[in-house]
């Protein structure tokens, strides 16, 4: 409307002209927009999202979309769920993908390595903390539906971002509760890599702050399935705080690289710690409350000038 | 896709900043207006060509390090920072604007959020922006001439940059904005700057409008500028304009420190249409079908 208004103010002065760029630049976002959602979530079977209620308050949106992409790392999408949000969109990070058999497909057995990837479709997983609004909205109806889950139809607006730490000997991840889903992927991609040969990443600390051990049940299938893989004990350490436990009994550490601690990290003494045997450029990110995000920072920036670290920050802010 | 959307959006940004030019005769002051348009064009490509140079370097280490690296179990060379660069990250591009505050809220309650400080690149940036934008509006414009003259050259040149600026306003509002895969600069960040450019158009056009409005009282008296609001339809649609973005700029402020000015800027233009109304006493249908113009531009972004 204001566009409409400056058009008609501008209609003797050669000003008009530039309005002509500003609207061509509105159109074409909102065109872009569209281009992808047809994109992506038309073809075959329409999107379909599967959300499941999880203890401590989050929930688990598994995606089934129409015409995936290749997952990356640092990935986001925004959700539009009709049922629930009408036309309102919501962004997440990409915490998880899946690939599938598509049984779908009538072609019989795969007869080579060709076929049976391409026989393959991607899901791919969010975890949404239930705040207000849309979030609340979704856990209310997971929470009532049998089983605490239900499918519905969604649309998916995506991927945006994506980011490679694979140049790094060093990566320092410090997740704070739903944070945690940025981390995972960098996790899963930077062992694959290491197990692979195609990365300099040589050491990768997962640093997680939850408020209840509960809150492990969130990521705990895709964990499970990265403690599998080939090599991980020579790359990775976990290490989780539990900032408020109920009981010292809850807090218990499985192994030597996955370690359990009451209270908050200094944040401080683990960067040293690391620092003391960095191997190669080192990257620490974090992706979790503002407040963390300043803590982290403010480490890394003390410390920046005796080894060499990159500081990213992944915030939800505005 | 985004390259594509990206060469669009350059080509259209460039070719719409020329504006049009040559065809007919242009007094001294315009041809101003329209060099100063082009200045600004040039910032801004300057501004991108130097976060591309630099990503671009980024990315070179970055994969020259990744190779050296595949079979370095050690990989010290790459341990010991430059110093020069790791002072730099550490003052100016990491920094927080002050001593530790970035991304932890100010909160009036657990309820109310202000809004967060930017950090120290950012706000210089930001800072140097506003700071150009004045500097352009003031400028090659001659203030010692007679009131007239003046006011219209300060009319003139703060309405070219209020348009200029929409160009990059519009530019960095969306998700879809081409710079971001282009620079890799986060959309939080162009937010940041999209607020502020919108600041900064707002208070163009207010400039613009008082400008205006100084000439015609001075020239015609109070009851031209009431009149004229109601039947121009050049003075109308600015009128609209100048308001409706002072209601957009208050709805949208979070931060309540940018709320007080926006606050007094959206009370004088209420102030404002209410004594036009009453100088030029336009019908009541008339009046009706303005207002609802007026808030509907609050309630379409």
């Amino acid at each position: 409307m204001a566009l409409v208004t400056v058009w008609i103010h501008l209609k003797t002065l050669s000003q008009q002209t530039i309005l002509v760029g500003v609207i061509a630049l509105w159109i074409g976002e909102r065109a872009t927009r569209v281009v992808m959602i047809l994109r992506r979530n038309i073809g075959g079977d329409l999107t379909k999202a599967e959300v499941e209620a999880l203890p401590g308050d989050a929930l688990r949106v598994t995606l089934r979309i129409a015409r995936p992409w290749t997952f990356l790392p640092g990935q986001h999408i925004y959700l539009y769920m009709p049922s629930i949000g009408m036309w309102t969109s919501h962004p997440f990070s990409l915490a998880w993908s899946e690939a599938e058999q598509d049984l779908s497909a009538e072609k019989g057995l795969p007869m080579d390595r060709h076929e049976v990837l391409s026989m393959q479709k991607s899901t791919m997983s969010l975890i949404i903390r239930r705040r207000t609004g849309f979030t609340d909205k979704l856990w209310k109806k997971a929470e009532k539906s049998p089983e605490g889950r239900f499918v519905s139809s969604a649309i998916v607006e995506g991927p945006y971002g994506s980011q490679n730490l694979e140049s790094y000997g060093h990566v320092m991840l410090f997740a704070a509760g739903v944070g945690i889903t940025h981390a995972v992927p960098h996790v899963r991609s930077l062992c694959a890599s290491y197990a692979n040969g195609t990365s300099a990443t040589r050491r990768v600390v997962l640093v997680w702050i939850i408020q209840s051990p509960e809150h492990l049940e969130w990521i705990r299938p895709w964990m499970t399935s990265i403690l599998n893989m080939d090599k991980r004990r020579d790359v990775l350490k976990i290490l989780l705080f539990v900032t408020r436990p109920r009981s010292t009994k809850e807090i218990h550490s499985p192994s030597a690289s996955v370690q359990m601690f009451p209270g908050k990290p200094d944040v401080g003494a683990l960067i040293d710690q690391e620092q003391v045997k960095q191997v190669g450029a080192m990257a620490v990110s974090v992706c979790g409350t503002g407040s963390l995000g300043d803590d982290v920072r403010r480490a890394v920036r003390e410390r920046s000038e005796k080894t060499s670290i990159d500081f990213m920050e992944e915030n939800f802010s505005w | 896709m985004n390259s594509a959307s990206l060469y669009f959006a350059i080509f259209i940004t460039t070719v719409t900043a020329a504006g049009s030019s040559g065809e007919m005769e242009m007094s001294p002051s315009e041809i101003e207006n329209h060099r100063i348009s082009w200045y600004l064009g040039y910032v801004w490509a300057a501004t991108i060509g130097a976060l591309l140079l630099h990503r671009l370097w980024l990315a070179g280490i970055r994969h020259v390090r990744t190779l050296a690296c595949l079979e370095n179990e050690k990989q010290q060379y790459f341990v010991v920072p430059g110093s020069k660069y790791a002072k730099i990250k550490r003052h100016i591009l990491d920094a927080p604007l002050f001593s530790k505050r970035h991304n932890r809220e100010f909160r009036l309650s657990t309820a109310v959020n202000v809004g967060t400080l930017p950090g120290r690149l950012q706000t210089m940036y930001l800072v140097g922006y506003v700071a150009m934008n004045i500097a352009f509006c003031v400028i090659s414009i001659d203030w010692s001439g007679p009131s007239k003259e003046l006011a219209s050259e300060v009319r003139n040149r703060t309405g070219v940059l209020a348009v200029m600026n929409m160009l990059p306003l519009f530019l960095l509002a969306g998700r879809n904005n081409p710079l971001i895969s282009l620079l890799d600069i986060s959309f939080d960040t162009y937010n940041l700057i999209h607020r502020q450019i919108g600041r900064i158009v707002v208070f163009e056009a207010l400039a613009h409008t008082l400008a205006w409005m100084v000439n015609t009282v001075n020239t015609k008296g109070w009851a031209i500028v009431g009149k004229s609001m109601a039947s121009s339809q050049l003075i109308m649609t600015g009128t609209i304009v100048s308001f409706g973005t002072r209601r957009i700029l208050h709805s949208l402020e979070a931060n309540l420190c940018e709320r007080l000015p926006a606050l007094s800027c959206q009370s004088c233009s209420c102030l404002h249409l209410h004594c036009v109304m009453h100088t030029t006493k336009p019908s009541f249908m008339y009046t009706s079908c303005l207002q609802l113009w007026h808030w509907s531009l609050s309630g379409s972004i």
